[in-house]
């Protein structure tokens, strides 16, 4: 059963993929959008049957009147349904990283469609809180969807489900959009013990007065020199007034090392990835000069906002065919 | 592809579809009013109130147990209303009831729909009661602000960025652009829509007694009448042969029987023939008025015709006594065709026995002096006809009056009548006549309906309204056969040659107690006129619409659009559907039409192409220099051309220009340039 469950859903993946392929940018026309009654739509068909028996036993033309007029209501909203998704463009903008397992803020902007407002719109992904919006005439609406990530690698966004009932119920319009979000997905860090390579070159935290990490002693008070850290500032002694002092740790900033898939050898890929991904945000935390070490790729020892990002990025596109974005 | 996890039909009700679902529903109960009981009115109120408050943050919703009392006690008072009558009114207080109470504790949208769709049926119903033109215009207003209220109820609520104002009357302009789009194919539907009829009987039917004729008569009851000025019945005439005015006697029951006191059809001669079985005229007879009629509801089985008549409809028929009956009570209006050939006689050969028996009887020992006088006058004249005429001298002679006001008569009414009071209307008149004629051994018979009617001469149609009501007499003379008797034309001849209100005009009384009617002032010539105009638009409302039944949509299809049946309506009505989707997939596609291309990147497209097959494929977002630079790359031995292309581009899109001449040449030059780099392009391949 639940292989002839997912043989549908695949080929119905399929059929959607070929009907609506994912792109950056997506304009909804007749063959993006789905429409049919909704439940409601029934009990409306059933107040026009209760109507048009009324007016048949009864002879009365005005009940027959009522009834051939809300019938073409019916129809005409169907129309206005459809026309309500019809020529609205959903574009991705770029989304800031994240971790396996957060949840990713995406961002989407809605461009109306010329003379067209978009009234009561829901976006949302399945299985994540989705949003009620408008896009007014000649407006682009942007908003952030949430969406919960699984795996790390570039972002694989599922279709986002966009659908209405406006403007009176009876029909829910809806359609599956896939677009490209181009957002990059870091392995999930764990918080080990940082392990170092053994070997001639970076097997230990070089330049440390302290061979293990994160010991850090208070050794006494100095003047503050520009580039201290807030944390470092010794807040206490300036509000007693004795002017800016900073603390002076046993600090191993300015230590290099070096981050080498090798010493994880037993584990799997992604549970070294993302002990490596968690000594990385560890080793910047502490102010390390750190490298990163992966099969096929290695980035020499740095310590910068911008070199944290780019071994996150090797660690998240391991294996992935696919250039630096 | 299911809609779980969309909370479409949970969401909270919007602040701003509030007002609209009260007003709406509001606006679908008033029609209502005139047979709602009056605490219902209370109840209407509280839960506005109470609802209003809701929405205000000042009350709470109601619990579990204030709905379930409120249920109760709303459906104990409705049964406690109406005493158990299961009538068309109890019915609709019942479901306004409902409709009330949903109200009351509807909190999400499904809740809404169900107020929504209750409103529009109670919008129905009304119509059951009212189908007058402010009824139907108010209905267009109804409808209006019911859509509305289902448009509000699907705006987004929770958007800050449009006031509440704003977002409503949005709602109300959809919602009018939804119901005006939707007119042409209801206007389709209601012309071509097969009319059925009746599938079954309905019980229900209003329990209000209607005003009319009723099937027996006591003296004073057609003068109760008289104070009504609601609308009988119109008549239009086909070839504009109108009979004259003291020819209009509208016979609606024959009253053969006579207890001492009260009239009523015995039945002998209530037997019916229905068409096509029934008698018809010659085709060749003198003097056939052809004409139809449309008849308000009586909730009584008999329909309004002149003397002489003959059905002319499926579902009619004709009694033996000359006149026009249907199956079942009419309970709505009824329009219908009707031939008559006045002048024929009717039983000239002499009458059946049961029939002769019937229209001699009367009550033994009552009446005796009128008794005695007919005999008596009666042997004094030479035969029936002398003395028949005689008795109308009599009437017109002596001091006899026409009042509305007759006074109360005693045990032997007609003695009462004929010799002291001398003073009666209509009824006591035709009475007094059938009377004396049984007593004097001629066959006679009281006859009641309808006499004369208001002429609209701008648009040729007869009107009789319920002060019409009169009663006559009809006597059987032989060698003629039944003859009409009028002796109320023999006391008050203005009553019969101008209407009632001319004969009690020294009276005072016409619709004495009907002071703010518009028919006592047809003195002020603007009034009257401006009366019979809204008379005429009432007319043609009833002819076009109201009485739009199977017979009507026939001649119709065959007449106005050539069919000639309800097949070939049958495929208008799919081509008209087909149109309508056709014409909507039309605008679609015109909405989406591609965007014809400017000639640059037309242009620029072909280059691209041609790049493409060379395997620089253009990316997404891509500006043309950096397009450029890439195929550069891939022909080097082209990049001084490329580069010069490049520059061209980038110097006519961005150099502000003014000269439009300017732009144009430049425009040609470009063009030329990228054509120029294609061409080359393909020789670099080679």
């Amino acid at each position: 059963m639940t292989t002839l469950a997912s043989r549908w859903r695949a080929r119905w993946k399929r059929w959607l993929d070929r009907r609506i392929p994912p792109a950056p940018q997506v304009t909804l026309n007749h063959k993006s959008i789905f429409i049919l009654p909704t439940r409601t739509g029934l009990l409306f068909t059933l107040l026009l049957i209760v109507l048009l028996l009324t007016a048949i036993n009864y002879q009365n033309s005005l009940i027959y009147g009522l009834t051939f007029w809300l019938f073409s209501v019916s129809l005409a909203a169907m129309m206005f349904t459809f026309r309500n998704l019809s020529g609205l463009t959903l574009a991705a903008g770029r989304a800031y990283p994240c971790f396996a397992g957060d949840v990713i803020e995406l961002p989407l902007r809605l461009i109306a469609a010329p003379k067209r407002f978009h009234e009561a719109l829901l976006l949302g992904f399945p299985d994540n809180p989705s949003q009620l919006t408008d896009v007014d005439t000649a407006q682009t609406r942007s908003l952030a969807l949430s969406f919960r990530t699984h795996k790390r690698g570039p972002l694989q966004a599922e279709r986002l489900r966009l659908d209405s009932r406006f403007p009176l119920g009876l029909f829910n319009t809806w359609t599956w959009v896939k677009l490209d979000f181009n957002a990059l997905v870091y392995p999930k860090p764990e918080t080990v013990p940082f392990v170092f390579a053994a070997g001639e070159q970076g097997d230990k935290l070089a330049g440390a007065p302290s061979s293990v990490s994160g010991q850090q002693d208070f050794q006494g008070l100095r003047n503050y020199q520009p580039g201290d850290s807030m944390r470092q500032i010794a807040w206490k002694q300036l509000a007693r007034g004795k002017g800016l002092v900073s603390k002076d740790f046993d600090h191993d900033e300015g230590a290099t090392c070096w981050l080498d898939w090798d010493v994880l050898a037993p584990q799997s890929t992604e549970v070294r990835l993302s002990r490596l991904c968690g000594w990385v945000l560890q080793a910047h935390q502490l102010g390390w000069r750190y490298g990163l070490r992966l099969p096929g790729k290695e980035i020499a020892p740095d310590h910068s906002d911008g070199h944290r990002d780019r071994c996150l990025e090797a660690l998240a596109l391991y294996g992935f065919d696919r250039g630096a974005l | 592809m299911s809609s779980t996890g969309h909370p479409n039909t949970d969401l909270q009700i919007p602040r701003s579809a509030l007002l609209w679902l009260l007003g709406s529903n509001l606006a679908a109960l008033l029609p209502h009013g005139q047979h709602l009981p009056l605490w219902m009115w209370g109840l209407a109120l509280f839960v506005l109130v109470w609802r209003g408050l809701t929405h205000l943050g000042r009350l709470s919703y109601p619990n579990r147990w204030a709905k379930a009392v409120a249920v109760f006690a709303a459906s104990a008072a409705v049964v406690v209303a109406f005493e158990k009558t299961f009538t068309l009114e109890s019915a609709a207080a019942f479901l306004i009831a409902a409709s009330l109470l949903k109200l009351l504790e509807m909190r999400n949208r499904r809740d809404g729909y169900v107020v929504v769709f209750l409103s529009y049926f109670l919008l129905g119903t009304g119509f059951l009661f009212d189908q007058g033109i402010l009824a139907g215009l108010y209905g267009i207003l109804t409808v209006w602000l019911l859509t509305s209220a289902l448009v509000a109820l699907h705006q987004n609520g929770f958007s800050h960025d449009a006031p509440s104002v704003r977002r409503s009357r949005r709602a109300a302009k959809l919602a009018a652009a939804i119901l005006l789009m939707s007119l042409p194919l209801m206007l389709v539907l209601y012309l071509l829509f097969p009319r059925l009829a009746p599938l079954w009987s309905m019980a229900l039917q209003s329990g209000k007694a209607k005003t009319g004729l009723s099937a027996e008569m006591a003296p004073g009851d057609i003068a109760d009448l008289s104070q009504s000025d609601e609308l009988a019945f119109r008549v239009s005439f086909s070839d504009g042969q109108v009979p004259a005015r003291d020819q209009l006697y509208w016979r609606a029951l024959v009253l053969d029987d006579y207890d001492g006191r009260r009239w009523q059809p015995s039945g002998v001669t209530s037997e019916a023939q229905w068409y096509p079985q029934s008698w018809q005229p010659p085709a060749d007879a003198e003097g056939l008025i052809r004409y139809e009629i449309i008849q308000e509801a009586t909730s009584q089985k008999w329909l309004f015709a002149l003397r002489g008549v003959a059905a002319q409809e499926e579902r009619i028929g004709m009694t033996m006594d000359d006149r026009l009956v249907v199956r079942r009570p009419l309970h709505e209006r009824k329009r219908y065709q009707a031939l008559s050939w006045p002048s024929v006689s009717i039983s000239e050969d002499g009458l059946a026995g049961l029939e002769q028996r019937q229209n001699l009887q009367l009550p033994r020992d009552r009446n005796p002096q009128a008794r005695a006088w007919a005999q008596q006058r009666r042997a004094e004249a030479v035969d029936d006809a002398a003395y028949i005429n005689g008795l109308l001298r009599h009437f017109r002679e002596q001091d006899f009056y026409y009042t509305l006001k007759p006074p109360l008569m005693g045990s032997e009414e007609i003695d009462d009548f004929l010799f002291n009071q001398r003073r009666g209307f209509c009824a006591h008149y035709a009475g007094a006549l059938v009377f004396l004629a049984r007593a004097a051994g001629i066959p006679a018979r009281v006859v009641s309906g309808y006499q004369g009617g208001e002429w609209n001469a701008a648009d040729g149609y007869l009107t009789v309204r319920q002060y019409d009501a009169h009663a006559w007499a009809e006597v059987w003379l032989s060698g003629q056969g039944w003859v009409r008797v009028d002796p109320t034309a023999a006391v008050a001849p203005q009553r019969i040659e101008f209407g009632l209100e001319r004969a009690v005009a020294e009276e005072g009384t016409f619709l004495q107690d009907n002071l703010l009617s518009p028919h006592r002032f047809k003195g002020v010539s603007w009034l009257n006129k401006l009366r019979m105009e809204m008379d005429s638009l009432n007319y043609y409302w009833q002819l076009w619409v109201l009485s739009y039944d199977g017979k009507r949509q026939k001649s119709f299809l065959n007449g106005w659009l050539g069919l000639e049946d309800y097949q070939q309506g049958l495929y208008v009505l799919g081509g008209s559907f087909g149109g309508f989707f056709l014409l909507a997939s039309l605008v679609v596609w015109w909405r989406q039409r591609p965007v014809p291309l400017s000639p640059f990147m037309r242009s620029w497209q072909r280059l691209q192409e041609k790049g493409q097959k060379l395997g620089v494929e253009p990316q997404a977002g891509e500006t043309a220099g950096s397009y450029l630079q890439r195929l550069e790359q891939h022909c080097p031995q082209q990049q001084s051309l490329l580069r010069w292309l490049a520059g061209e581009i980038n110097r006519s899109l961005y150099q502000p220009q003014v000269d439009k001449h300017q732009i144009q040449k430049q425009q040609r030059q470009l063009l030329h340039a990228m054509a120029k780099v294609r061409r080359q392009l393909r020789a670099g391949r080679d």
